[in-house]
C-alpha cells in the first residue's frame, strides 16, 4: 500500500522538485538556457526566411518583360522624387548644423540605417512582433526603434547572433511618450491587445483637453522625443475621436495604426552613432 | 551497465518541428490578404499531452521541459512563464492517466485540449491587465481556432512522434509495460 501511494504521489514530488529548483536557481542560468534555445531555432528560422525569398524570386522571374519594363519605370519616378528629398534634406541639415553652432545648442544623437528582412511575424493576442534578420554581428543594440516609410514599427526587445526580435507598436507590452503634431505638450501611447478583423491600434492617455479629434480632420500623433529612444517626429498613428478619461481632466482614445504594420517584409533599425 | 535512454531527445526533435511548422503558420495567418484578418495559433499542448500519455515520468519532464523552454525563447515574457505550467500539466495528467485508457485517441485529444487551453491560460494571466480591453473576440477566435487544430492534428502528431521514436528503435509498447 505505501509503496501504491508512493507511485501515485511521485509525479506531485517531481515537480514540487522542479517548483523548488526553478526558484532556486540563478535568473543567470535561465536567461543562458533562453538564449541557447533560442539560438538552437534561429538557424531554422534563417532558413525558412531565405527559402521564402528563394520563393519570391523565382515568382519574379516568370512575370513578362511587359511588366519588369513597367516596374522599372516607376522606380525610376520613385528614385526621381526621393533625391529631391534627399536634397532638400541635406541642404536642411546643414541649416540645423549652422543654427545649432550659432546658438550652441547641444548636437542631435545621430542614427545609422540598418536595412533588415523580416524573418518572421508573430502576432497573437499575448504578443506582436517580428523576428528580423540581423544582431549583434550587424551592430543592432538593444531598445533600438524601427521605423519603415509610414512610421514607427517599434522597439527591438532582445538581440542574438544573427536575428533579432522587435516588439510592434501594436504590442501591449509597448508604452511610449508621444506628441500630437503641431503640438509639444506629452502624451503616454500605449499598445493593446489587437482584434483580429480590423487594423491594428493602441491607446492614447493624458491628452490635454483642449485638443479635439475627429473622423473628418483626424490627429496625427507622432513620437515626442523623450524617453531618449525614438528620435522626436516619427509617425505613430491617427486618432479620431478622442473622449474624457476616468480621472475627468485628461482625453483618452484609440489610435488607428497603418494598416501596412501587418505586412512588413522589410525594416530599417536607427543604430544611434554613438553605439557604433 | 545500464544503457542511457536517449529518446526524450527524439521526442524533443519532433516537437522542434512541430513547433517550427506551427510558428511558419502564424507569419503567413498573421496577414492573410484574402481575409484582411490576423489570426493566431497556439499548439504547444500537444508536445506536453503526448510527453504525458506516451512517455515515462523523466522522460516526459524532460522533453517537456526543453520543449516549453523552447517555445518560451524569443517572448516577451519572463523565463517559466510555460515551462512551469507545462511540467504541472504533465505531472497532474501523469498521475491521473492510470483512471484512463491512454491509448484510446479520444483520450489523447481531452488531454492535449485542456492541456493546450491551461498554457494559454498561463500566458493571459502573464500578459499586463489594461491590454484586454475589448480584445475578448479575437481571444475567443485564436482560443478556438488553436483548440479546434489541437483536435484535428493529436492524431496525427502522436503517430508521427510514435513512427520518429520507432526509427530510433524505441518501442513505446516496452514503456507501456514497464510503467503503470
Amino acid at each position: 500500500m505505501p509503496r501504491k501511494h508512493f507511485l501515485q504521489a511521485r509525479p506531485f514530488l517531481a515537480l514540487g522538485l522542479i517548483v523548488v529548483a526553478w526558484l532556486v536557481l540563478p535568473l543567470v542560468v535561465k536567461s543562458l538556457a533562453r538564449v541557447s534555445f533560442y539560438e538552437f531555432q534561429a538557424p531554422a528560422l534563417l532558413s525558412a526566411s531565405y527559402l521564402r525569398d528563394l520563393q519570391d524570386y523565382w515568382a519574379l522571374r516568370v512575370q513578362s518583360k511587359d511588366e519588369l519594363i513597367a516596374a522599372g519605370r516607376d522606380i525610376a519616378h520613385t528614385n526621381a522624387r526621393y533625391e529631391l528629398g534627399i536634397r532638400e534634406n541635406e541642404a536642411l541639415r546643414a541649416e540645423v548644423e549652422r543654427l545649432e553652432r550659432l546658438l550652441n545648442l547641444p548636437v542631435h544623437t545621430g542614427y545609422r540605417y540598418e536595412i533588415a528582412r523580416v524573418a518572421r511575424r508573430d502576432f497573437s493576442i499575448w504578443w506582436q512582433q517580428l523576428w528580423i534578420r540581423k544582431g549583434t554581428n550587424h551592430g543592432i543594440p538593444v531598445g533600438a526603434p524601427v521605423v519603415y516609410t509610414g512610421g514607427v514599427v517599434g522597439r527591438v526587445r532582445e538581440v542574438h547572433a544573427t536575428t533579432a526580435v522587435v516588439d510592434l507598436i501594436s504590442s501591449p507590452n509597448i508604452r511610449l511618450a508621444a506628441t500630437f503634431a503641431g503640438d509639444n505638450r506629452p502624451v503616454a501611447y500605449l499598445g493593446v491587445a489587437n482584434p483580429q478583423f480590423a487594423n491594428p491600434h493602441g491607446r492614447v492617455q493624458f491628452v490635454p483637453g483642449d485638443i479635439a479629434a475627429s473622423a473628418a480632420a483626424p490627429a496625427q500623433l507622432v513620437t515626442s522625443g523623450l524617453g531618449g529612444i525614438f528620435p522626436p517626429g516619427l509617425v505613430i498613428g491617427r486618432i479620431q475621436k478622442l473622449t474624457i478619461g476616468p480621472d475627468g481632466q485628461f482625453k483618452e482614445g484609440e489610435v488607428i495604426l497603418d494598416e501596412r504594420l501587418s505586412s512588413l517584409s522589410e525594416v530599417a533599425v536607427l543604430v544611434p552613432i554613438d553605439d557604433l | 551497465m545500464r544503457r542511457v535512454d536517449f529518446r526524450w531527445l527524439v521526442a524533443f526533435g519532433g516537437s522542434f518541428v512541430f513547433l517550427f511548422l506551427a510558428g511558419q503558420a502564424n507569419h503567413y495567418l498573421a496577414d492573410t490578404p484574402l481575409l484582411g484578418i490576423s489570426l493566431h495559433v497556439f499548439v504547444l499542448g500537444l508536445p506536453v499531452a503526448f510527453a504525458a500519455l506516451r512517455l515515462s515520468l523523466g522522460q516526459g519532464l524532460v522533453t517537456t521541459m526543453a520543449t516549453a523552454m523552447l517555445a518560451e525563447a524569443g517572448l516577451p515574457f519572463a523565463p517559466g512563464t510555460l515551462v512551469l505550467p507545462a511540467c504541472a500539466c504533465l505531472c497532474l495528467t501523469h498521475a491521473l492517466r492510470v483512471n484512463f485508457n491512454r491509448l484510446n485517441p479520444s483520450s489523447a485529444i481531452t488531454a492535449a485540449l485542456a492541456i493546450n487551453a491551461v498554457l494559454m491560460l498561463a500566458l493571459t494571466i502573464a500578459t499586463r491587465s489594461y491590454a484586454w480591453d475589448g480584445a475578448w473576440p479575437r481571444m475567443l477566435v485564436d482560443i478556438a481556432l488553436s483548440e479546434a487544430l489541437v483536435a484535428g492534428l493529436t492524431g496525427w502528431f502522436f503517430s508521427a512522434q510514435i513512427a520518429l521514436l520507432g526509427m530510433f528503435g524505441f518501442n513505446l509498447e516496452t514503456e507501456l509495460r514497464e510503467s503503470p
